[in-house]
């Protein structure tokens, strides 16, 4: 395999093999209760199975494409920014899996509204929990649909193949209303992406997203062991790494106009990312410079100024930024700065906390968000409808035990080595601040590269593919549970015959998806801040209600929807108050804290409250 | 088959719920604990004044190894153990009493 179009090979082998394991699955299912089968693979899931499937759909595309790039701009503070995965593998599994495993079979139900309203016998909780679902988790899909096409459009951006691909495509949508709003190379990865995941999930069903899981988690494993290797070996080991880091400041966004020696003969563009050295100092081009013919000066553009002083030496020893430099004659005219909020000019910030911050004068991680975040990883993975889904699959109490041991050991190996490979990659990559969403893709290749290994790139790259895949599959199986088992046969036909369910569940799930990927080839403003939005409206909408619905006995109907509303209400309100306060979409966090905190206190305080002042509904 | 509704008598399964909340208990504890390690001794031990050459342990910052790495491995062994050994193997299928002839068939194996 050439170095070229490793990472394009790599995705159509992958994309093959998921093929397979759908074929596979839906001859499996033959003859097996379909709903059952269909929604939750006949509640028969081993240990490795199930635990990869749940290890996988927590690690999102974020893991692999945000979290990267949150290690290299702020360093080790990461490293307490994730902890709470450590308690996040015995926490989400253990607190809820047998219980919610017991009462979903003796209840015979496949979702989580059926799972509540069946332990009040209350067809409104069922109502309730599955207008939820579908509002939160709705805003989700959309949000894992963009950055599906997004990190593949990322990922297959320097594949020679794929960069003709999307040049026909762009000129063949140019005329086309709606298709017309997207650029060709985000247009085509989202329509490959989408077609399949939605064949996959429409033809396999729940066994099929499990296996795929399965295999999707077994690639970030081998992806990310393998870059740890690499990235250590390469940067000298890890103690050379953590001291030149400490030695690090952080750089200088600014904008600048980039200057010829003489008047151009030609239009001269220069490509985002290229460097300009001039006097001891080194700058980076955060977009694309376009120096018109006749002119001698671009107009301002963004610029990173580099200000560490080995990072500089080692820019300017590089003989393909020499080479160019000398060619054009290129200089660079500061307009203004943007120095960091915290950490400007200091050493040290990036092997200690707070972590230094573009926007923040607290630092990356300030108290309050440390506290927040060691709370909402594990509680907040525990109110996910999605893992409680996969806690409902494990066939027996054995398999749940062995899975949190195998979770726990995967979670521990996946995430201290990401960070690892990332503090590595700050060292070995100056500059990547102007896209950090890219660490991932270049450091992989970089280090395959100078491995002798550019085959491997299609390999690490998969991984990130691989995280973002197995949430989307997930998601959209889950709210296509809720329409055809909440809805149609609790409302429409509660004696539907099996083939009904069967077309309606193909129909609603490709419907679905089609939605969703109509609605993102335009994406909305603020959709990232629409999953942070979304996930912990999740949390804070069915953690405490789902808790108090399987062990507190005095829980009742009218208590479950108090602590649904409740929470769900709480998130809105303070998202809408940041709104306000900040003019953009994210949460007021109030005291400091993450508003899942506010969020879970004011559902239990309502649950608790109004089920108190009811007779109980049945003995537990 | 749609879910049916447990009005008719309290949830089965007693022994299940008692060794659940036993459980719960002990992960609770354990959240606690690793809480009051990771976020007291990171947010004590993790800053640094500029210019200060950091402590490195084994390629780490000392307070990512003893705030984070050394609890990880901690929680990592505490879970594995209190999941081979502490929690218990409870039966999760159930025996409904029930008249209803076409329930009996949906119940699971």
């Amino acid at each position: 395999m050439s170095e070229s179009n490793s990472a394009l090979i790599t995705f159509v082998i992958y994309m093959l093999g998921v093929f397979l394991l759908a074929i596979l699955s839906e001859r499996v299912a033959r003859g097996k209760d379909f709903v059952g089968e269909y929604f939750l693979g006949s509640r028969g899931f081993g240990v490795w199975a199930f635990a990869l499937t749940f290890a996988a759909t927590n690690a999102s595309g974020g893991s692999f494409m945000g979290f990267p790039a949150l290690i290299y701009t702020h360093g080790w503070s990461l490293a307490l920014w994730i902890a709470g995965y450590m308690t996040l593998p015995l926490i989400s599994m253990g607190l809820i899996g047998k219980r919610l495993n017991q009462v979903a079979r003796q209840t015979n139900a496949v979702t989580i509204p059926e799972i509540m309203g069946s332990r009040f016998a209350s067809p409104a909780v069922t109502l309730v929990a599955t207008l939820m679902l579908i509002f939160f988790m709705f805003f989700y899909l959309l949000a894992q649909f963009k950055a599906g096409g997004k990190i593949l459009s990322t990922l297959l951006s320097d594949e020679p193949a794929f960069q003709v691909a999307a040049a026909w495509v762009t000129r063949a949508t140019s005329d086309l209303p709606l298709l017309n709003q997207a650029s060709g190379d985000y247009l085509l990865c989202l329509l490959g992406f989408s077609i399949v995941v939605i064949v996959y999930v429409v033809y396999g069903g729940f066994r099929a997203v499990v296996w795929t899981d399965v295999m999707q988690g077994i690639v970030m494993l081998v992806g990310v062991v393998l870059m740890l290797g690499l990235a250590v070996y390469q940067v000298g080991g890890l103690e050379r790494a953590t001291r030149q880091m400490a030695l690090m400041t952080p750089p200088i966004p600014s904008d600048a106009v980039v200057r010829l020696a003489e008047p151009s003969a030609t239009d001269l563009s220069l490509p985002k990312g290229s460097w300009i050295k001039q006097a001891g100092e080194a700058y980076r081009t955060a977009e694309i410079v376009i120096i018109p013919r006749g002119e001698q000066d671009s107009p301002p553009v963004k610029v990173l100024q580099i200000t560490t002083p080995f990072e500089v030496e080692k820019i300017h020893s590089d003989p393909q930024v020499a080479t160019v430099q000398t060619q054009l004659g290129l200089a660079i005219e500061i307009i203004s700065e943007r120095p960091y909020r915290h950490g400007h000019g200091q050493t040290g910030v990036y092997v200690s906390l707070p972590g230094p911050s573009e926007t923040s004068d607290f630092g990356f991680l300030a108290i309050g968000t440390a506290i927040s975040f060691f709370i909402f990883w594990p509680f907040g993975a525990t109110g996910q409808p999605a893992n409680m889904v996969r806690l409902m699959s494990f066939k027996d109490s054995r398999t749940l035990r062995y899975s949190v041991v195998t979770v726990s050991v995967y979670y521990a190996v996946i995430y201290m080595a990401l960070v690892v490979i990332f503090c590595c990659g700050r060292v070995l990559m100056p500059g990547m601040e102007i896209d950090p969403d890219r660490t991932m893709p270049n450091l992989a290749t970089l280090l395959t590269r100078e491995a002798g290994m550019p085959w491997l790139a299609g390999l690490l790259v998969a991984a990130p593919f691989a995280a973002v895949m197995s949430s989307v599959d997930s998601f959209l199986l889950l709210v296509s549970s809720s329409v055809v088992r909440d809805i149609y046969q609790q409302y429409v036909d509660r004696k539907a015959p099996e083939r009904t369910l069967r077309l309606l569940s193909y129909g609603v799930t490709l419907v679905i998806g089609v939605a969703a990927v109509v609605l993102v080839i335009h994406p909305p403003l603020y959709l990232q801040d629409l999953i942070v939005f979304a996930s912990g409206g999740l949390a804070a909408c069915f953690l405490v209600p789902i808790l108090l619905t399987l062990y507190w006995p005095r829980m009742t109907a009218a208590g479950a929807i108090a602590g649904m509303l409740g929470g769900a209400l709480m998130h809105m309100g303070l998202t809408a108050w940041g709104y306000w306060q900040f003019g953009e979409f994210r949460a007021y966090e109030f005291a400091g804290l993450n508003p899942f905190i506010w969020d879970l206190g004011l559902s239990a305080l309502v649950a608790v409250c109004i089920s108190r002042l009811q007779p109980p509904s049945q003995p537990i | 088959m749609p879910s049916k509704p447990l009005t008719s008598k309290p949830l089965p399964q007693k022994r299940l719920l008692q060794n659940c909340l036993a459980e719960i208990r002990w992960m609770l504890a354990f959240w606690l604990a690793t809480f009051a390690w990771v976020i007291g001794y990171s947010l004590t031990y993790g800053r640094q004044d500029g210019g200060q050459e950091p402590a490195v342990l084994f390629g780490f910052p000392a307070w990512v190894f003893w705030g984070v790495g050394v609890p990880w491995l901690a929680a990592t062994l505490f879970t594995c153990w209190f999941a081979l050994a502490q929690m218990s193997d409870d039966a999760l299928e159930v025996e409904r009493e029930t008249n209803d002839p076409e329930e009996e068939t949906t119940v699971q194996p």
